[in-house]
């Protein structure tokens, strides 16, 4: 009998899901036995279990790859620069989220505790290397946000939106078992390393099986980043949860997906003709960035804007995705062609070079969309007035008129955020963009990037809408400042807006970082 | 007198001759029937004589036993009425034969609007599951028969427990469904309570035995109880057996039952199934006193079905606890003595039916325990069922698997889990000794109308229940009632 | 044709028509019962493919935990034979269903296309294989960190429900 015996090293890159996790449980209890009414110290006491993830995570970012749990999982750059992207959104929804609840009356230690397991879930899957493991972790963190969805039912709406997102990410969730489990049919196997050893044999005895199973799997997670058409969920859900769970599930749980998606397709891609995969994220990248910003154009509610402007800005991601496979050489024998000749690599750029910087534009842009994402909701966290959320008015574009006099700080934030995910320099947008456009070129798929530009200069539009009723219409009469001033919600803001304009003009030590990383982790 | 002397013969004599007398014929016809047929053949008379015989006739008595001991604990002398031929029958013997054939006799009826489908189905699916559990459970050793190898079980999956488990958890179906498709509000309330009741308590009942399939290391009842000498619970943890390098004439010990290694897993899984029974104090579903039960609307053999899958229970839950806790059908000691003696190695059948009669003893003798735990015991309020299940008997549950893995990894022999479960048994013990005059006091809570008003008819058991959270559980019967009865809520009158 | 070709395909129409009641059936407790009836099914195609110890977590768990509990969901709500209007033929609704239908054409095709191949297993593979012990052997070495990462998942859920089930805050 096969006994393998597992050494203790390999639970090392478990250790910030394992804090996060630990963090969880350590509020459950405080809510169990800590009976004070004042619950200002759930989140510091998050925070401090965040930063510590995070901070592990950063230590552990150049260890170069290796896998553990015999190829469950798999330790690399990769997956710790997903899990510092995460726990950056993590601490700063926590942030928002403290003054948010505190307003409604509503902190409770279930609330930071789901938090914390939906983001040790998102760990969890940005380094698992095995279909079922990558299943189960999809489950935890999008249970994790299906419960924190509903948290706060006031109205109908929160209920709408826990049980949309329920039913379907239940039903994708079971469109990426599928595929999953037509994969193990071809192949045998259930591991990406293993997959990619037998992939070419099973794609040239079956496949139809493998293609079936890979497009499946591709639908699954499609639906995870909201990419068009399976992006129907988003706007409802993002609408009906509370502020700072929308924050969570914008930035965290959209990084979480593509790493998995990224890894998934990396092992798929090697075996099948590349114009496959491709294709298939060409055409998802060319249908979310369109729809996407179409959609969100004439958006009056600022919340619904944000959540067209993240299936948006999923298209942009997407484009990058798609730069991931494109190959040095034309594809042996006539493979399956979708948009006639499949773009090649110009001569004399490697194959490896030109996915690190792909891969490295991604992971910028996850970073930078995750604080400027974050920031923008966490204004709205602290604009939108409960008593307004059963009328619908609570995030309407006319409760951020005339901000610029009332509140100039919180403007200039919002501002900055709106100009950052617009993608105007000097912004930390503008850069995420630029890096992701010209892989996009350099691997020539000039059409992505020609109709990202458009669509980004299209977007611009709805976004100064924003900046335009700050600054330029008065307040109405019977607005009063919002009372929910907090130190939390505050920091968040100075914190996101400091690291948009800052990674904006200085981007060199991170894009150098992630780089490294992954080169380091492509180079294999 | 002589009433005192038939009871005392019947006790001691006729029932263990009979016992082993259908035992030594049960072995008999399996050799003979494997000698014609095929070998495996011999299961089919299993399921004839342990299945249909044994259960289905004990469970038949029991109900009459069920009056009678009711009515000894009421001062009344219970059925006696019914004749044969014009002739008085002992011990009411004859009521049985009548019951039988009012039940087959009376009209069945159904209630206007009933669903027909699912009216008919209930009982039937509340019967079937129940008489299924007991293909599992063995009930002699694995003897050469006319050089043939029988045992007496009916299937040994893999998965043993787990098809108890399983099937149990399937009798559900007919409560809820005969609740549901009488269309009667009071049937309805005890189909709800009798789903709710159990699902609360399969987790329970699951979760206590863990920590004895962690001792064993095996799921499977054979295994369990030990084919072989020094496997399972065939072995001494202290005696003078062959291990110990001793060749005694006759050998003594602490034989290795599950009730000396798991004492706290005995009591949380007797009180997890007696719930699953759905007899008093866990009878929420029936509740005779306020909502007559899921069955109010069911005439007839219908009826008969219900009841008598209750009575089957009893016997079958009794089989699996002598199989877990109680050596199966090894003697507590003498049995390797017994084996190498000349007459039973010549006469293999005569050994079968001496371990087979040690089997269904030890089965009556727990029949005899649930039954005088119905008689003794004052129901439970709704809530105080749930509050038993989940709070009490399954975080006990679990730390039991822990403290028994523990304990196990530790010393493989066994010997340190047996030290800690005498000690549990003798904490228990003495803490129920010690203050015997309390009990009553204390259990005669303001809100608690059991029927007997002589408090003394409580077992000991009542006294302090407090201190050793084992001692806790292990009393949880007894303890709960006055601990959660609150004052300003109406009493809920105990149904006898 | 031998026995468990005739067993395989009596549980394989069984469990296909049970499933097709769970839909077809107006009332929800008859649709219950019939979903608790493709388990089974099911649970017999499991100990034909040698799978004996998932067939009987089916049972227990499926059959005996989950579908009691949609049962009692179903009789404390006291739900009946839905009259509903009839369905409106809409546009989303024939799209949806051109959709459905021909994602199970092309499935079908796939899986119809896959040419069978049975591994040659040993006797005292076959022997272990599917059994209780063989299971847990591999939980809990190989498959370690998806089995914790179950254990999390279940504690969320827990945790979860709890949130959606309690008092609105």
């Amino acid at each position: 009998m096969r006994v393998p015996s597992i050494p203790a090293a390999d639970f090392l890159p478990l250790v910030p899901a394992i804090i996060l996790l630990v963090g969880a449980c350590v509020l459950l209890m405080t809510e169990v036995f800590l009976r004070s009414p004042s619950r200002g110290y759930q989140a510091p006491l998050s925070l401090f279990f965040t930063g510590l993830a995070g901070a592990v995570s950063l230590s552990s970012a150049f260890e170069p790859a290796r896998p553990v749990f015999q190829g469950f999982a798999a330790q690399d750059p990769f997956s710790s620069a997903v899990t510092l992207v995460v726990c950056v959104a993590l601490g700063l929804a926590v942030l928002t989220s403290s003054g948010f609840l505190r307003s409604r009356n509503a902190e409770r230690g279930e609330f930071y505790a789901l938090m914390l397991f939906a983001a040790s879930g998102m760990s969890l899957l940005a380094m698992s290397t095995e279909l079922i493991t990558l299943f189960i972790n999809i489950e935890v963190l999008s249970v994790g946000t299906y419960a924190l969805t509903s948290y706060l039912r006031r109205g109908t709406r929160p209920a709408e939106a826990g049980f949309k997102y329920f039913i379907l990410g239940a039903f994708s969730s079971a469109i990426l078992l599928y595929g999953a489990a037509l994969l193990y049919g071809a192949t045998g196997s259930t591991k990406l390393s293993e997959m990619a050893v037998v992939l070419p044999a099973a794609l040239a005895a079956q496949p139809a099986l493998v293609y079936a199973g890979a497009l499946l799997v591709a639908g699954g997670f499609a639906f995870k980043v909201a990419a068009v058409p399976f992006h129907m969920w988003t706007p409802d859900v993002y609408e009906g949860a509370p502020t700072p769970v929308t924050a969570l599930m914008s930035a965290g749980v959209k990084a979480a997906a593509f790493a998995a998606m990224i890894r998934v397709f990396l092992v798929l891609g090697k075996g099948m003709d590349p114009s496959v995969p491709l294709a298939l994220f060409s055409g998802l990248a060319y249908l979310t960035m369109i729809v996407g910003n179409l959609l969100a154009l004439p958006q009056r509610n600022v919340k619904r804007m944000l959540a067209y402007s993240s299936i948006g800005h999923a298209g942009y991601l997407l484009v990058g995705v798609a730069a991931l496979f494109v190959t040095a050489e034309a594809p042996a024998g006539d493979g399956f062609r979708f948009f006639g000749a499949t773009p090649l690599l110009a001569p004399g750029l490697s194959e490896v070079a030109a996915r690190a910087d792909a891969l490295k534009g991604l992971l910028f842009y996850l970073l930078a969309y995750t604080v400027t994402t974050v920031g923008s909701f966490g204004v709205l966290a602290a604009l939108e007035r409960s008593e307004d959320e059963p009328k619908g008015t609570a995030w309407d574009l006319d409760r951020f008129a005339g901000l610029a006099q009332r509140r100039p700080g919180w403007a200039f934030a919002m501002a900055v955020f709106m100009l950052s995910l617009g993608g105007v320099p000097p912004t930390v947008g503008f850069m995420g963009k630029l890096l992701i456009f010209r892989s996009a070129v350099d691997t020539g798929l000039v059409g992505l990037a020609v109709v990202g530009v458009l669509t980004s200069a299209a977007a611009i539009y709805y976004y100064l809408r924003v900046v335009v009723a700050m600054y330029m219409r008065p307040a109405p009469e019977d607005e009063r400042i919002p009372v929910t001033l907090s130190w939390g919600t505050e920091l968040a803001l100075a914190l996101s807006a400091l690291a948009v304009v800052v990674l904006g003009i200085l981007p060199g030590t991170v894009t150098d970082w992630l780089q490294q990383a992954s080169t380091l982790w492509l180079g294999q | 007198m002589s009433r005192t002397v038939f009871i005392l013969v019947s006790i001691f004599l006729v029932i263990p001759a009979l016992l082993a007398g259908v035992m030594m014929g049960a072995y008999a016809l399996g050799g003979w029937l494997d000698g014609v047929w095929f070998p495996g053949a011999h299961r089919l008379t299993n399921i004839l004589v342990l299945m249909l015989v044994f259960v289905m006739v004990l469970a038949s008595l029991l109900t009459l036993a069920e009056r009678k001991w009711s009515a000894l604990m009421q001062n009344r002398i219970g059925p006696n009425r019914a004749d044969l031929f014009g002739r008085p029958v002992p011990a009411g013997i004859g009521h049985f034969i009548a019951d039988a054939l009012k039940m087959l006799t009376k009209e069945d009826f159904r209630p206007a609007k009933a669903n027909t489908f699912l009216y008919n189905l209930g009982p039937l699916l509340a019967f079937a599951p129940v008489f299924a559990l007991f293909a599992v459970v063995p009930a002699g050793p694995t003897l050469e028969v006319f050089g043939k190898t029988v045992d007496m079980v009916v299937a040994t999956p893999d998965f043993g427990l787990l098809f108890i488990f399983a099937i149990a958890s399937l009798a559900v179906y007919g409560t809820s469904l005969a609740g549901w498709s009488s269309n009667n509000k009071f049937a309805l309330l005890g189909g709800v309570r009798a789903a709710s009741q159990m699902i609360s308590y399969e987790v329970a009942l699951g979760l206590s035995l863990v920590g004895l399939m962690m001792a064993f290391s095996t799921v499977q009842l054979p295994a369990f109880v030990g084919e072989a000498l020094g496997t399972g619970q065939f072995r001494y943890l202290w005696g003078n057996d062959a291990a110990m390098g001793l060749r005694p004439g006759f050998d003594v010990g602490l034989p290795a039952w599950g009730i000396f290694l798991q004492p706290v897993a005995f009591v949380l899984f007797f009180a997890a199934a007696f719930a699953e029974t759905k007899r008093a104090p866990f009878d929420m579903p029936e509740g005779e006193s306020e909502i007559i039960g899921y069955f109010v609307e069911y005439s007839g053999m219908k009826f008969g079905m219900f009841m008598l899958s209750e009575f089957m229970e009893i016997v079958i839950l009794s089989g699996v606890m002598v199989v877990l806790f109680f050596g199966g059908y090894h003697l507590p000691i003498g049995e390797e003595w017994l084996r190498g003696t000349e007459l039973m190695r010549s006469y293999p059948l005569l050994l079968g039916a001496v371990l087979g009669m040690v089997f269904w003893l030890k089965v009556l003798t727990l029949c005899y325990l649930q039954l005088v735990v119905r008689w003794t015991f004052p129901r439970f309020r709704y809530d105080q069922v749930q509050k038993l299940g989940w709070k009490m008997l399954l975080p006990v549950g679990l730390v039991n698997v822990f403290v028994t893995g523990a304990l196990v990894l530790w010393d493989p022999s066994l010997r340190l889990l047996a030290l800690s479960g005498l000690l549990v048994i003798a904490v228990v013990l003495a803490l129920t000794m010690a203050a015997p005059g309390e009990a009553p006091a204390e259990a005669h809570g303001e809100g608690h109308g059991h029927a007997h008003g002589d408090t003394t008819a409580l077992p000991p058991s009542h006294a302090h229940a407090t201190g050793h959270a084992q001692v806790h559980a292990l009393n949880a019967h007894t303890a709960v009632p006055q601990k959660l009865e609150t004052p300003e809520r109406t009493p809920v009158a105990a149904s006898h | 044709m031998n026995a468990e070709v005739v067993l395989f395909y009596a549980f394989a129409v069984l469990a296909l028509l049970s499933a097709g009641m769970v839909i077809a059936s107006r009332s929800p407790i008859n649709s219950a019962l019939s979903l608790v009836a493709t388990f089974f099914f099911l649970a017999g195609t499991y100990v034909l493919l040698l799978a004996h110890t998932i067939a009987v977590l089916q049972v227990l768990v499926y059959a005996g935990a989950i579908m009691v509990l949609f049962l009692f969901v179903i009789m404390l709500l006291n739900l009946t034979e839905t009259e509903g209007e009839r369905a409106k033929v809409t546009f989303g609704r024939v799209a949806g269903a051109l959709a459905a239908v021909s994602l199970f054409a092309l499935l079908a095709l796939v899986v119809m296309g896959v040419k069978g191949a049975p591994t040659a297993m040993a006797t005292a593979e076959l022997a272990r294989f599917g059994t209780l012990a063989a299971l847990g052997q591999t939980l809990y070495t190989e498959w370690l960190l998806p089995f914790e990462a179950v254990s999390l998942l279940l504690l969320v859920a827990i945790v979860g429900a709890v949130v959606v089930a309690k008092a609105r805050i």
